[in-house]
């Protein structure tokens, strides 16, 4: 009896593992197959093209705003590069780094993915550059913003070097933006007293390094930091924070938060406790729901603004929410946009350099034209362009190449206060 | 019959050690997995199976032999990961004694965890362990200059290859040596003391077993598996993050044990190989995937509370009452 | 200080609705009921669907959470709890927790599902608020506390001085005695577990403006309620009130003290000393060892 069982145990084992490699191929396969519809019309010459969406998990809405965007910057080109049709094959990099990283290998050797691109998780993004230097397939445009990916690529730049750039800086600039206008309305008068800032942000990896950076860039322009702590993402209850901040004597409050529920219960018990600092509340505005859960009581706020470039933006926004029934926001959906019309640029201009699209190809030209900045992408509908220099993963910062506006909030919209040259109206202190 | 003679002669010998002929043919078969793996992404999966497979092992001795359901296994798990990848990066350990150091530490906090609630109900050391399993990943969150909190742990790796088989064949070695030693437990005179509790706390009280000691030793054990899984864990995917503690990660792997079967240790190991594929295959049904999770648990615990390790029973008994 | 004080008061009347939940649900069936955090959720989402598609009053909202707890309560303990004491072999405490881990797995990623990992909240219930000390309280969670308060002056008084109350009671304290006195224990068992949600439920709803109903909310309250349930010894109905306020005032004071993310941390230590010293909870009456 017990052989039986032993049998039917090996047996079973080594059925389960194939069985399911021929189902998720299956399932795969339909899965793409519906998306690109033109495939069957085109000639042999296909370039299968992993994309990389957290569909499940933490991130789950905006992993479905990055495929339901790649779909539209596909569409824009009818799956075509030449004569080659690109093939879509969307990954669920989920939100765990092993499970990512096994379904993105999962589509190179299974389904022959010869290109990657796409992605939001800075550690999901850490295990995707072992993968693609593993297999030396190229990786397109990540938007992961963690200094992590930075540090890992410049350990070993030649190694990593298939990981060719992703399309958001360090979040230093971020801190510098919000000290030049601090600076600026310390300077004239707007706010008075000793230069006293409070930090806050969520425990996550955003939250982590948009902070230090408020730390690292306020505090060497001689900003007193009296407060500094991070909470839990999903917190409502702020009145213990919020007291000991008020307490702190801050006149600056500056941060990020990335849960709209958070926000809003940060924004309007520091209004009922009547904290009277100047509030900087980083991303607010990254969840298209924000002015429905906060009310009133973001008057006033600094964020940052991404903001569109030129009419597109307006249409692409028009076009999304045909699509998917929602409206889309800029720092997501609107950026994987750009990040997907951006690699589809790339590869039309190795395409017409090489006359050929296949893994070796794009490396070269990604590793050769982009990496060094050779290649200009001076098409986006966000940012003026995108470029990179020689031995920096992150993308060039400054005005005439990767710039976010900063915003307040006025009468219940933001509004451009900074820089000086592009502000819409005042900033109001 | 000529098979089963073989059969008997095979199973003394492999019996001291834990195994018998059936098991050290699926390990047979293991071991040859990567040989005949058409790729890469089989032999990372059988690996991952084998992974969550030895973890649900380790979790299956608590809650199938005392009852006690460990809910800070993936705490415990994390903390040994951590360990071992800061030992590396701080003191320049070698990943292979900091997955030891590991392994005895996170044993030490499971002992702390027994001394306090393994006099009590098992539901308390499932909270506590709970508890502690959160507080973990707050500490870890908490403390950023140290493990870079949820920005994420590069981890060295364990291999200078960034191929499979290596990888593969270290966790091999940890999970059979975990079946083993674990098997080797239950089947000597600990392992009855272990099911007496399991089953009537009081009466095994009145015939002199203290519960605080044998559960005690039991969730040492256990948490030491979770140690060194986790140490693995850790030098395998490279990258951490707190959320490796989190409670889902609990819930996959008392999934996989529950539906392998309390009180077996390889319907763990087995239900790992066939219910990590299918989970794997499942992904692209999202959150789909997970209420199924929690309608298997519910209707295993309800109608098949044995688990898959009960079928054979089930199919004997059922044997035996045609040829009546 | 003294905001922190009413922060804490605030916070604490909150658990002490969804902790007695808990606690009745624990105390009468033997069910640490791990899903309870869930409750919170349907409460959420039903007030929220009622204030914003049906466009009724705020309280009747918060009715309608409570009731749709309620329901969701009775239904969910007759598909599982109900079947599964029929069949349960083995450790029942321990079977019925992972049963309550499944029913979390399930409704909160059907809420997911259904309803994407969106927020859905509103700005405010009620217009206003009021002075106290040097903050500002907003009516919302004045009213949300006074619900709070009314409810279990109200639960108790149903405890106390209901045929159905006593009849709780009485299985809460001897199963098999009360079925000998002819006490329906299925319908108990029913009532309870549906009660017992409803209060979690109505929590959600009540504060809807101020937590909005997403797919992972009832993880805190849930978390929350069990360390008060610890903390003033399991199934000890009456000092759950108790309970709850302390509670609250711990999260408050770690946070305002030793810094917001070692909030839980703190928790977790003054869980170990209870344990340690007392370990059937403050005020503990009957502990099986």
């Amino acid at each position: 009896m017990k052989k039986a069982i032993s049998l039917a145990m090996a047996a079973l084992m080594t059925m389960s593992v194939v069985m399911t490699g021929c189902g998720n191929s299956g399932a795969n396969g339909s899965g793409s197959e519906s998306s690109s519809g033109a495939e069957a019309a085109s000639g042999d010459k296909v370039l299968k093209v992993a994309v990389g969406c957290n569909l499940t998990g933490t991130g789950a809405k905006a992993g479905a705003g990055f495929q339901t965007a790649t779909e539209m910057a596909l569409e824009d080109i009818d799956y075509k590069i030449g004569d080659y049709t690109i093939k879509p094959i969307y990954v669920d990099l989920t939100d765990d780094p092993e499970k990512g990283a096994l379904a993105l290998e999962q589509s190179i050797v299974k389904d022959g993915a010869q290109v990657c691109m796409q992605g939001w998780f800075t550690t999901i993004a850490l295990t995707s550059m072992d993968v693609v230097a593993k297999y030396k397939v190229p990786y397109l445009f990540n938007y992961g913003a963690g200094v992590a990916i930075d540090e890992k690529y410049e350990a070993d730049p030649e190694y990593y070097s298939y990981y060719i750039a992703k399309t958001f800086p360090t979040t230093d600039f971020i801190a510098e933006e919000y000290r030049d206008i601090i600076d600026a309305a310390f300077e004239n008068g707007s706010i008075t007293g000793d230069k006293k800032i409070a930090i806050y942000g969520e425990d996550t990896d955003w939250g982590h390094s948009i902070g230090s950076n408020f730390e690292k860039y306020f505090g060497e322009a001689g900003y007193d930091i009296v407060y500094d702590e991070y909470f839990q993402a999903g917190t409502t209850d702020f009145y213990a924070i919020l007291s000991k901040i008020k307490e702190s004597g801050a006149n600056v409050v500056g941060g990020t938060i990335n849960t709209p529920a958070t926000a809003a219960a940060f924004l309007k018990q520091a209004k009922e406790i009547g904290l009277d600092a100047q509030i900087i509340c980083h991303s607010l505005n990254e969840n298209a729901d924000w002015q429905s859960l906060c009310g009133d009581a973001a008057e006033g706020v600094l964020d940052m603004m991404a903001v569109y470039v030129d009419d597109r933006g307006a249409e692409f926004e028009k076009a999304f929410k045909e699509k998917a029934g929602y409206d889309a926001s800029i720092a997501c959906e609107g950026v994987a946009y750009d990040c997907a019309k951006m690699t589809f640029a790339a590869l039309q201009a190795c395409y017409d350099e090489y006359g050929v699209l296949d893994t070796d190809t794009v490396y070269k030209f990604g590793s050769e034209e982009i990496a060094t900045g050779k290649w200009v992408y001076d098409d986006s509908i966000t940012q003026t362009c995108y470029k990179w220099e020689e031995g920096k993963i992150s993308p060039v910062v400054g005005e005439d190449a990767f710039y976010n506006c900063l915003a307040q909030v006025q009468d219940g919209e933001m509004v451009v206060v900074w820089p000086e040259n592009r502000a819409k109206a005042e900033a109001k202190f | 019959m000529k098979d089963n003679k073989i059969y008997e002669t095979l199973s003394k010998p492999l019996s001291k050690i834990g195994l018998s002929p059936i098991s050290l043919a699926a390990f047979a078969a293991m071991a040859l997995f990567p040989l005949v793996s058409p790729n890469e992404y089989y032999t990372k999966l059988g690996l991952t199976c084998m992974l969550w497979g030895t973890l649900a092992m380790g979790f299956d001795f608590s809650v199938g032999y005392i009852n006690v359901a460990n809910w800070g296994y993936a705490g415990l798990m994390g903390l040994g990961a951590y360990l071992s990848a800061l030992l590396n990066k701080y003191f320049g350990i070698s990943p292979w004694i900091g997955i030891l150091i590991g392994g005895v530490v996170v044993a030490v906090l499971g002992l702390l965890i027994a001394l306090l609630t393994m006099k009590m109900d098992a539901m308390f050391a499932a909270l506590l362990a709970w508890f502690v399993g959160i507080v973990l990943q707050n500490i870890i969150a908490a403390v950023p200059n140290i493990t870079r909190g949820a920005m994420g742990l590069n981890v060295r790796s364990l291999f200078a290859t960034p191929k499979t088989a290596p990888y593969y064949y270290t966790m091999f070695v940890i999970c059979i040596l975990t079946f083993c030693v674990l098997k080797l437990v239950v089947n000597s005179k600990f392992g009855l003391s272990f099911r007496a509790l399991g089953q009537d706390i009081e009466a095994a009280k009145a015939i002199g077993i203290s519960p605080l000691k044998y559960r005690t030793i039991n969730f040492v054990i256990s948490c030491f598996v979770a140690g060194i899984v986790g140490g693995f864990y850790g030098h395998y995917v490279g990258v951490l993050s707190p959320n490796v503690l989190g409670t889902k990660n609990v819930v996959q792997i008392l999934v996989i044990a529950y539906i392998g079967g309390r009180g077996s240790i390889w319907g763990s190991l087995l239900c790992a190989f066939i219910l990590m594929p299918i989970f794997e295959m499942m992904n692209s049904l999202a959150e789909i995937k997970y209420i199924i999770y929690g309608a298997l648990l519910i209707v295993s615990m309800i109608y098949f509370p044995g688990g898959l390790c009960k079928i054979p029973e089930k199919i004997k008994s059922f044997k035996a009452e045609k040829n009546k | 200080m003294i905001n922190i004080l009413i922060s804490g008061i605030l916070r604490g009347g909150m658990y002490v609705l969804i902790a007695l939940g808990l606690a009745l649900v624990y105390g009468v069936m033997g069910i640490p009921n791990f899903a309870h955090g869930e409750y919170y959720l349907i409460g959420a989402y039903a007030a929220y669907f009622a204030l914003t598609l049906f466009g009724v009053s705020p309280v009747i909202a918060i009715i309608f959470a409570a009731l749709i707890g309620f329901v969701f309560g009775a239904v969910i303990e007759k598909i599982t709890f109900a079947p599964l004491r029929k069949r349960n072999t083995g450790d029942w405490v321990t079977n019925a927790f992972m049963i309550g881990a499944g029913i979390q797995l399930i409704i909160q990623n059907l809420a997911q599902y259904l309803f994407t990992a969106n927020y859905f909240g509103v700005t405010q219930l009620w217009e206003g608020s009021i002075k106290l000390g040097s903050i500002n309280i907003s009516y919302d969670r004045l009213v949300a506390f006074a619900i709070a308060m009314c409810t279990l002056a109200a639960f108790w008084l149903f405890l106390k001085k209901t045929r159905t109350g006593i009849s709780i009671l009485a299985v809460a304290d001897d199963e098999v005695g009360a079925m000998l006195m002819g006490v329906d224990i299925k319908r108990i068992h029913t009532l309870t577990y549906a009660m017992g949600s409803m209060l979690a439920a109505l929590a959600g709803g009540a504060l809807i403006s101020i937590t909005p109903a997403y797919p992972t909310m009832g993880t805190a309250p849930n978390l929350a309620a069990w360390f008060t349930v610890i903390l003033v010894g399991v199934g000890n109905l009456s000092a759950v009130a108790v309970g709850g306020f302390m509670v609250g005032l711990i999260e408050v004071f770690a946070t305002y003290f030793f810094g917001a993310a070692w909030q839980n941390v703190v928790s977790l230590i003054v869980i170990i000393m209870i344990l340690l010293f007392k370990p059937n909870g403050l005020f503990g009456r009957k502990q099986k060892v």
